[in-house]
């Protein structure tokens, strides 16, 4: 344990902290702020966010505890010790499709906006392919090479919403952001649900902290994967408010990257500063949508037990494909991503429901010694 | 592995290669029509007028388009192909047509990521017909555009503005352009204008101001401001001093020189930063406001038989100039609202930032409907701080 090693499929805390906030930074925060702006007041949206933190953070504490239990086990062999393997198998099932779900989620979202942003006549279905054949390529490969990809990608990503913040500081009128604590509660409760639904993506912590050097710190490292996107969202968040006034907000298709079109470079020497957000935000897309691929073949795989990674890719990436092209139009995409997201609310929180009666089992086995959970 | 490379991977990436060098959306730099400026006119179409339908009035855009060419520095007039850029203009009965137009009429497709500027005829946005909001969003929707392009309103044509012969810039707009900018120079005239900050004034249906922009001579002059309502309905054209007065109370002033008279001489105050502050007192169903404007600068022109180096002199100076500031500000006061009835001064969104709950009731009833707002109560305090008296004393002695 002296020697740093990477060979050994392993990760550390601070690299899970990475995965989980890499997987939640996503499409959601391009929209977050105009959906905010719509539902509260002023420049309120922010508690909404600070609530949705709070209690996805709670929940990601709770399934990162699943970590501790689960040992080198996989999800789906400790849950089907729980629940019975037939029900056990019916939900990863569920998983799987959520997951597939999710990732064709980003790929059509990937192909719109880059369709608005940067190519203006290339179809979208050729975009989305495009970006899926990467995404491909990058699951095909082993599961520490996502975690390595994560890794290298979000320190840019952090950076340059950073870099972003701080420039439009010039811009903000501070005035902009008064009143404040003037929305009532049920307002700000629909803020907190849309925020929550840009958080999903911390129950990764159940198929990842298998690969964990300690899984002990699973649940802190889930915790803190959490705050970092709460922190960026809510800057975003009252930086657009700032800018755009939250009247003007409301009537922005992706705020965030016209917050990044507003923001000016001292000097003039470099414009378009969209264009590299833009570029580095698909980075972070990348790296959620090749996640939700992974788990989605990870679910698949347990519970079946057959064929080889690349077997997976080829049969889920054509579904992948052609159910993320379904939506008609953006309002049909935006309810499909509401769907998915109740999916995953509704999964996350029965896990969570189920966990008191999983460490009463678990300790109970552990007591009888008749298997080994954790080594 | 082997070194040896298989003829059929080769193959496969050949293929590849030409598969994925394709690019949709290519177009070469020297075809595009580099679209700076947009004019707006408002035009009637004569034989149709039997036509009742508003289908008689057409928009006449006028595009000032950039020649890249043109612009090469050294290179001498006669043998560079002449202009920098060429205006071209087409009428339609929407923006969007009236591009679609212009397409037609060009070699050069039109784009339109570099546009800094769209002037609109007063007669555009005074209609009905035309509401400012339906105008500008086309420019506010199209991805191609930037929150920063400025606006400006004209009282002429506005195609004739981008005639003019460009002093110093190799186009017109260029020239209008930086021109624009000048607010730190001149308090007669508004910040720049950007179409983001009109989009969100509309949004918010409070009452602003748009740049003016005039013909004079053989240029531009950028003197005076255009109202707007709470409607987004063109009210009226303030002054160039009605225009300092409002800088003033938003405390929009960069810079810019305010006159004054002592002993039947001018005296001229340069401003280097100004600042104001709005207080409101609740005053039965209303509010009361007192506006403090403090000014800093340094003295610009000082009179014979002064001597600035005595503090009285400078205190008395300071006062005239104070003086001076109020009336300006009370002038403009009075304009809107007895003449335009309209608060451009923003105390609606002040009411709103610091009173909300006393927005909420009296949001709807404030330039519009009951008109609270002529009714209110404005104070002015000025208070002017100078600074610095110049490199001389006196220009002349006793």
């Amino acid at each position: 344990m002296s020697r740093r090693q990477y060979d050994d499929n392993r990760i550390s805390a601070p690299e899970m902290t990475i995965t989980v906030t890499s997987m939640i930074i996503g499409v959601g925060i391009l929209t977050l702020p105009r959906v905010l702006a719509g539902t509260t007041e002023s420049s309120d949206g922010w508690i909404s966010i600070a609530l949705a933190g709070c209690f996805g953070m709670l929940l990601a504490f709770i399934l990162g505890k699943y970590g501790v239990l689960l040992g080198n086990e996989t999800f789906y062999d400790f849950i089907g010790k729980l629940i019975t393997k037939p029900i056990a198998a019916g939900l990863m099932i569920v998983v799987m499709f959520y997951y597939a779900m999710y990732a064709s989620y980003e790929v059509r979202a990937i192909a719109n906006i880059s369709k608005t942003y940067l190519f203006e006549r290339t179809p979208s279905e050729a975009i989305g392919l495009t970006f899926l054949l990467i995404v491909c390529y990058a699951v095909s490969g082993s599961r520490i090479g996502i975690i390595r990809l994560n890794t290298l990608f979000l320190p840019f990503v952090v950076v340059l919403t950073m870099v972003v913040l701080f420039l439009s500081n010039t811009i903000i009128v501070w005035q902009e952001l008064k009143p404040v604590f003037v929305t009532k509660p049920g307002p700000l409760l629909t803020g907190a649900q849309e925020s929550g639904f840009t958080m999903l993506g911390f129950e990764s912590i159940l198929f990842y902290s298998t690969m964990m050097k300690r899984p002990k710190d699973a649940p802190k490292a889930a915790v803190f994967g959490v705050a970092i996107p709460v922190v960026l969202y809510m800057g975003i968040y009252l930086a657009c408010v700032g800018i755009f006034s939250q009247a003007g907000l409301q009537e922005i298709g992706y705020p965030a990257i016209e917050l990044a079109k507003e923001v000016k470079i001292p000097g003039e020497f470099f414009e378009r500063m969209e264009s590299v957000f833009f570029t580095i935000w698909i980075m972070t897309i990348f790296n959620s949508c090749t996640m939700a691929f992974d788990m989605a073949m990870h679910a698949g795989y347990s519970v079946f037990k057959k064929g080889k990674r690349i077997h997976w890719v080829i049969l889920l990436a054509p579904i992948i494909y052609y159910i993320g092209m379904m939506p008609k139009n953006v309002i049909a995409f935006a309810k499909y991503g509401s769907f998915i997201s109740y999916i995953g609310y509704g999964l996350i929180i029965l896990l969570a429901i189920l966990y008191p009666f999983a460490k009463r089992k678990v300790k109970r086995s552990w007591a009888s010694g008749s298997t080994g959970g954790n080594a | 592995m082997g070194k040896r490379i298989h003829g059929g991977k080769c193959l496969i990436a050949v293929c590849a290669l030409t598969l994925l060098s394709g690019c949709w959306d290519r177009v070469e730099i020297d075809e595009r029509g580099f679209v700076t400026g947009v004019a707006i006119d408002l035009v009637k179409k004569k034989g149709e007028e039997a036509n009742e339908e508003s289908s008689a009035q057409q928009f006449k855009g006028t595009y000032q388009i950039i020649v890249p060419a043109g612009l090469r520095s050294g290179g001498n007039e006669s043998g560079g192909g002449g202009e920098s850029y060429f205006n071209i203009s087409a009428s339609e009965r929407s923006i969007m047509a009236l591009t679609a137009r212009l397409a037609t009429k060009t070699s050069r497709t039109p784009y339109f990521e570099h546009l800094a500027i769209i002037v609109l005829s007063k007669d555009v946005v005074k209609g009905k017909s035309a509401d400012l909001a339906d105008l500008l969003d086309f420019f506010l929707r199209d991805n191609e555009m930037r929150r920063d392009v400025k606006v400006l309103i004209t009282d002429g044509k506005a195609s004739d503005i981008f005639n003019i012969k460009s002093q110093n810039e190799k186009y017109p707009l260029a020239y209008i352009e930086s021109t624009l900018k000048n607010n730190f120079k001149s308090n007669y005239m508004l910040p720049p204008s950007r179409i983001g900050d009109i989009h969100e004034q509309i949004l918010k249906d409070i009452s602003f101001t748009i740049q003016k922009i005039s013909h004079y001579e053989d240029g531009i002059s950028l003197v005076g401001a255009a109202l707007f309502g709470g409607d987004h309905a063109f009210v009226g054209f303030l002054s160039g001093e009605e225009t300092q007065g409002l800088n003033f109370m938003r405390q929009q002033i960069k810079g810019g020189v305010v006159e004054t008279q002592m002993d039947e001489q001018i005296v001229d105050f340069e401003v280097e930063r100004a600042k104001s502050e709005i207080h409101a007192y609740p005053d039965g169903d209303s509010f009361r406001f007192v506006i403090k404007v403090r000014a800093e600068g340094a003295l610009g022109k000082s009179i014979r038989n002064l001597d600035v180096a005595k503090l009285s002199t400078i205190t008395a100076m300071e006062e005239a100039f104070a003086k001076k500031i109020e009336a300006v500000c009370y002038e403009t006061i009075t304009a809107l609202q007895k003449e335009y009835n309209t608060d451009a001064i923003g105390l609606l969104s002040y009411l709103r930032q610091n009173h909300y709950r006393s927005w909420l009731k009296l949001k709807d009833n404030w330039d519009e409907g009951e008109n609270l707002f002529s009714d209110a109560k404005i104070e002015v305090q000025a208070k002017v701080n100078i600074r610095r008296l110049g490199n001389i004393n006196q220009s002349e002695g006793e």
